[in-house]
């Protein structure tokens, strides 16, 4: 190699250039916080209710008999529901699909309706089904009666769904809470986490609640489910 | 309506041809600059075979950026997006500088921007550019920030393209020459590259889920999931720019295999050597010609000003991000049908403004389902209620969005059963009496609440 030294203002140049070129390369996003949590923390005092539901047709059982897993997730809605239980329950299958089985097989997720009048077991059956065609996720559906769903609402600390009056052309919507509960494995509410989490939230979250590390207790915990 | 440069328009894909004015224009301009260029600096160098390889790589341009590579590559397909990388910045630049006359160069080295393209093109420096440029053209935000509008998406093509000018420059143009710049330097100078493409591969390859925003939320095109479309992305840009490199490599190979060791590096160039100072610059170029040969420069890397400008009409006065389309009063962007698990209820989203009064929107109906009305999900606590809405108002300075969790047309009835990919047709009728057709592109449930952009 010949020897050239360059002049200043070149050596600048190449000094800035190799400068930019290494800011630059150092760009992407930083990590989301690992101390944070996309979920609310709760302080576990609610338990699994353990009330008796229709889970097939004749067939009576209860949250903690069917949910076995590291994290279990409860969220009531109905079928019936345009907008938000099938679009939360779509993003979070998502998730779970994509999550390694290792992680993905400790979390289940039971669906309990809120409008057993038009919510039968086949079509509850046929809606989880289109949410996770290929049984992927650990879906249950559950279908109380009116009272055993508010029964249980209130057992959950969450608000009671109300039956809309129909409209004209005979339907009806179900006012519903909106946040899915998540319970450790000893069936103790842990988190909340209500409308408007996104797939990233669920994807940086759930890993750590499979391994045992829930959120923190937060100044609104307590008033989180109402 | 006329595409200028970039089409994420968030409708679902068509085989159906549209016009890229902005690109043919840019394209056009390359041809123009270059037969200037070889009017100007004419000599026994400027063969036939030299100019249909700049002209090959102007063609290169423009098949990576018209439709529809351009138009797949910009809105819907992370593996088009990269396979557009590769012709704009290592497969184009090389054939442009090959068949760019000599004069031009020398012209250029000798003129006041001698020093910066010596700088720039310094085999430390344009490796480090590249692999920048490489890297952080690739980062989530930049691609979803920039690719939203015509001007970002133009500015990175225009981004590749220097990158791959610079990158290439070493190793085919002609100047500025440095003397341990032999063509075994320019080999190894090559390999270098072909290790530093593994991160982007590695980033896209293995990532756990999809990165882009722009392509995850594209209305899909065929059954290609978005996350196998940036794994095939990755592919690409480790077994389709591998190729490419190494085939530079083995002519290098060979020439520097047939050519006698007896002459200098600048021989094997086949470059005369006549005229020039010591440090390997043109010592007799005319200031009328570096002029011209700068103006050429900054046409090619700076970019068409009519491109642009174009660009930033069709961007509209309103937020850039969006692909807005007129709807009788109003314009609309983003609609979008989650397919719904069970056929009976569908909610349909989009954003609206009224493009010229304010108005009031009182009715929906739909040629698609037996009933459409406008509902919204309201949340007192944490309970979530659904609601009729009677009217709601379009003032012209905003942008009103229907999207989940809030407002949405629900769909009753519908007649067919939907698929992804579908499109779902509603009327909006205004209180005074005019009406707005809109289409909605049936995208999957969980793609609907992060289907904007």
């Amino acid at each position: 190699m010949r020897s050239r030294p360059l002049p200043a203002p070149r050596r600048a140049l190449v000094a800035l250039a190799l400068a930019a070129a290494v800011t630059a390369c150092s760009g992407p996003p930083a990590p989301p916080d690992p101390g944070s949590f996309a979920g609310v923390g709760l302080p576990g005092a609610v338990t699994l209710p353990d009330l008796e539901i229709e889970v097939d047709p004749g067939v009576r059982s209860s949250l903690p008999e069917r949910l076995t897993g590291a994290v279990n997730l409860v969220f009531v809605g109905y079928t019936y529901c345009p907008d938000i239980c099938p679009v939360h329950l779509a993003n979070l299958g998502a998730v779970l699909r994509d999550l390694p089985l290792e992680i993905s097989r400790e979390v289940e997720v039971a669906f309990v309706t809120a409008d057993p009048a038009r919510d039968t077991h086949a079509r509850i059956d046929a809606w989880l089904r289109a949410l996770d065609p290929r049984f992927e996720v650990k879906f249950h559906g559950f279908r109380p009666t009116r009272d055993e769903v508010n029964a249980l609402e209130d057992a959950l600390g969450i608000p009671r769904s109300v039956v809309d009056p129909e409209g004209a052309d005979g339907e009806y919507f179900v006012a519903h809470a909106g946040q899915v509960i998540a319970f450790d494995e000893a069936g103790r509410a842990r988190a909340a986490y209500p409308w408007g989490i996104r797939q990233r939230d669920w994807h940086a979250d759930l890993p750590r609640l499979v391994r045992g590390e829930w959120p923190p207790l937060g100044d609104d915990s307590a008033a989180e489910l109402r | 309506m006329v595409q200028w440069w970039c089409a994420a328009q968030g409708v679902p894909w068509r085989w159906r041809w549209q016009p890229y004015p902005g690109v043919w224009a840019f394209c056009l301009a390359l041809v123009v600059l270059w037969a200037r260029m070889r009017a100007r600096w004419p000599g026994p160098e400027e063969t036939r075979r030299r100019a249909a390889i700049y002209l090959s790589g102007v063609g290169t341009l423009w098949i990576a950026l018209d439709w529809p590579v351009g138009a797949l590559g910009a809105g819907y397909l992370a593996s088009v997006h990269m396979v557009q990388y590769l012709l704009i910045a290592l497969v184009a630049p090389p054939l442009l500088l090959i068949g760019t006359p000599r004069g031009a160069f020398r012209a250029l080295v000798s003129g006041p921007l001698g020093g910066v393209v010596w700088t720039l093109t310094h085999p430390l420096v344009s490796i480090s550019l590249f692999v920048s440029i490489m890297g952080v053209t690739h980062w989530p935000w930049l691609v979803d920030t920039w690719m939203a509008t015509q001007l970002g998406s133009f500015g990175l093509d225009l981004l590749w393209l220097l990158s791959g000018i610079v990158f290439w420059w070493p190793v085919v143009a002609p100047e500025p020459t440095r003397a341990w710049l032999t063509d075994g330097a320019r080999i190894g100078y090559l390999i270098a590259a072909t290790l530093v493409n593994t991160g982007v591969f590695a980033y896209l390859t293995f990532a756990d889920f999809p990165l882009y925003a722009t392509y995850e939320l594209a209305p899909p095109v065929g059954s290609l999931s978005s996350q196998d479309d940036q794994l095939v992305a990755g592919l690409l840009m480790k077994v389709g720019g591998a190729p490419i490199i190494w085939t530079a490599i083995t002519i290098l190979f060979f020439r520097a295999y047939i050519r006698s060791d007896s002459l200098g590096p600048r021989e094997r160039l086949s470059i005369p050597t006549e005229g020039r100072t010591p440090d390997g610059r043109a010592s007799n170029g005319r200031a009328s010609n570096g002029r011209t040969a700068r103006i050429g420069v900054v046409l090619m890397t700076a970019g068409l000003p009519l491109a642009t400008a174009c660009g930033a009409e069709r961007a509209g006065p309103g937020p850039a991000e969006a692909e807005w389309i007129a709807a009788g009063p109003i314009e609309v962007s983003d609609a979008r049908v989650g397919l719904p698990p069970l056929p009976e209820r569908a909610a349909l989203y989009v954003d609206l403004r009224a493009s010229g009064a304010p108005l009031r929107l009182t009715g929906v109906s739909s040629p698609d389902a037996a009933r459409a009305s406008l509902h919204t999900s309201s949340a007192g606590g944490s309970m979530m209620r659904m609601t009729p809405v009677e009217a709601l108002d379009l003032p012209t300075d905003s942008v009103v969005a229907l999207a989940p969790g809030g407002m949405h047309i629900m769909l009753e009835g519908l007649v067919r059963p939907l698929a992804v990919g579908d499109s779902v047709r509603a009327v909006l009728t205004f209180a005074d009496g005019r009406t707005a057709p809109i289409a909605a592109a049936v995208v999957a449930l969980e793609a609907v609440e992060r289907a904007r952009r």
